[in-house]
């Protein structure tokens, strides 16, 4: 059996109101199939009231009887079939809403790889993009270009204004400015300057760090105590 | 921040390890990668295997039927327990003091640490490297001696290259790659290259000349000039090297694994200090392993007592 990639749940949870609902189309299928079964049961039972009249005879009441059971059996096998294809049509239907909400997460950590400062919970917000990616979600383009796509629209329809947008949907910590103090222990310091509790956490790492990890985050380190020294 | 000093300790503690390391020849040279975090608890560390792929041989039919069993890199890493730990105390109790001596550009302190933590560290590297086994020893002077011309089997402008080849060809003769080998000498060895007029200082590779010690590729052999004194004989007269243990290694010959640099706080007794203090103490934990026997040698040489 394939294996399925499984993606992190919690990324998965954005956009996944732009998916294809299956399960829906799945219960109006279920409704037809009771419906139809229905009709088939009223069907039967027209056909024994019109052959009630000839039931004086042993043999004849004998034959009805096999006939009876004949359809009894018939019946219940029809509908462990339809059961049996009611349960399968289910499982396909859950293994492509499952696979839909994998790719999408495949999707939204490649975006997140591209664009770190992007909040996603902003994103998923914003009704404007909603509409621009309704239908498109998993279709030929893949998320990270269906983004790109609607900054660049907004650009060409609104000017400078998809810089904004950009901003729009940064991360706070990032994308305020000046030296106000949020909550939560974030700081608006710029985007080059640790949050006191990322601050601590580094601090804690640094010692087993190789040269190169090391380096990756000592100037950013350093210019965060710095601003801290300052601050106080 | 509740402490940005402590926090600034820190990063110049891994500072202070990046200085070092940049003055150092010997342990520059050495495969420094580790995986993972160092347990300080069971002192152990990942370190890289660098493992040879096999090549099976076979009829395209014979692998169309039967292919070859399959391998797993069972694993890329071997764990290893640290052993060895260098640490300098600080005269001071007060940590801003520390912090400032340490955190200017050109803090006197820092280079003073700096520089030795480099000489010892290339001084106990190289005193390991000459104590390694006969099996992975050239003699040179055992190779070189002829008993009319040179009974002592001295290197000179005259039989330089055939010692480099010597070299080259106790590489070639384990099928393994010149390329991946250099060798840390003394400055005698570039003058005897000088006096051959071998020494062209054509670089082929343009890298090289800022690696610190690089001095030349000499018959296709990158040379390293070191300063350890450990493994060098002096003549008492002249001073120049008459005898010197050099290294012919490639860089996972050696590795040689920093996994914990930090500077970190401890309790001083009332019995030192008046009433008991916090002292402080810049330390790193480290070791060195040689997987790979067959890609290290230490060569002996001697040289003639004057030029």
């Amino acid at each position: 059996m394939e294996k399925k990639e499984k993606v992190d749940s919690s990324i998965s949870e954005y956009f996944k109101d732009l998916l294809d609902d299956i399960e829906l189309d799945e219960e109006t299928e279920e409704e037809s199939e009771e419906e139809t079964e229905e009709e088939s049961e009223e069907e039967t039972s027209a056909e024994d009231d019109g052959g009630s009249d000839d039931l004086e005879e042993e043999s004849e009441e004998e034959k009805r009887r096999r006939e009876e059971e004949q359809r009894r059996k018939n019946k219940n096998a029809e509908e462990a079939r339809k059961r049996r294809e009611r349960e399968a049509k289910e499982k396909k239907a859950r293994d492509k809403l499952e696979e839909q909400r994998n790719e999408l997460g495949r999707q939204l950590v490649d975006f997140k790889k591209k664009y770190p400062d992007i909040d996603l919970a902003a994103l998923d917000n914003d009704k404007r993009f909603a509409r621009f990616i309704e239908g498109k979600l998993l279709g030929k383009k893949d998320f990270t270009q269906l983004y790109e796509e609607y900054v660049d629209f907004v650009k060409e329809i609104g000017g400078t204004a998809g810089i904004d947008i950009q901003k729009e949907h940064m991360l706070k910590e990032r994308s305020s400015s000046g030296s106000s103090r949020s909550s939560g222990g974030y700081v608006s310091g710029g985007s080059d300057v640790y949050s006191e509790r990322d601050l601590e956490r580094i601090a804690a790492r640094i010692p087993f760090m190789t040269e190169k990890e090391a380096m990756q985050v000592l100037p950013k380190f350093e210019k965060s105590i710095e601003f801290y020294k300052n601050k106080k | 921040m509740a402490n940005t000093l402590q926090a600034q300790l820190v990063g110049l503690s891994q500072r202070i390890y990046k200085e070092w390391i940049a003055k150092t020849v010997l342990v520059q040279s050495c495969d420094r990668s580790f995986e993972g975090e160092f347990n300080l608890e069971r002192n152990e560390i990942d370190i890289p295997v660098y493992h040879d792929l096999s090549v099976h041989k076979t009829t395209l039919k014979e692998r169309e039927l039967k292919p070859a069993p399959l391998e797993f890199m069972k694993s890329s890493t071997i764990r290893v327990t640290v052993d060895k730990a260098r640490y300098s105390h600080w005269g001071h109790l007060k940590i801003s003091t520390i912090v400032e001596r340490l955190s200017q550009e050109d803090s006197e302190t820092r280079k003073k640490l700096v520089n030795r933590w480099a000489r010892e560290a290339e001084d106990e590297l190289a005193l390991w490297v000459a104590g390694l086994p006969s099996r992975q020893e050239i003699d040179l002077s055992a190779l070189l001696a002829d008993q009319t011309t040179n009974p002592n089997g001295l290197l000179t402008p005259d039989n330089i290259v055939l010692a480099l080849d010597i070299l080259k060809a106790k590489i070639i003769e384990k099928n393994m790659e010149v390329a991946d080998f250099r060798l840390f000498t003394s400055e005698r060895f570039r003058s005897i290259a000088r006096d051959a007029k071998i020494l062209t200082g054509a670089n082929l590779d343009a890298n090289e000349p800022f690696r610190k010690g690089f001095v030349d590729i000499i018959n296709g052999i990158k040379i390293y000039e070191h300063e350890c004194a450990a493994i060098t004989t002096r003549s008492a007269s002249t001073g120049l090297v008459i005898e010197e243990t050099a290294i012919w290694k490639s860089t996972d010959g050696i590795q040689y694994v920093v996994p914990y640099k930090n500077t970190i706080a401890y309790d001083i007794p009332p019995t030192e200090v008046l009433m008991g203090a916090k002292g402080y103490q810049t330390v790193e934990y480290y070791d060195f392993f040689n997987l790979y026997p067959t890609r290290l040698y230490k060569v002996k040489i001697k040289y003639a007592v004057s030029s």
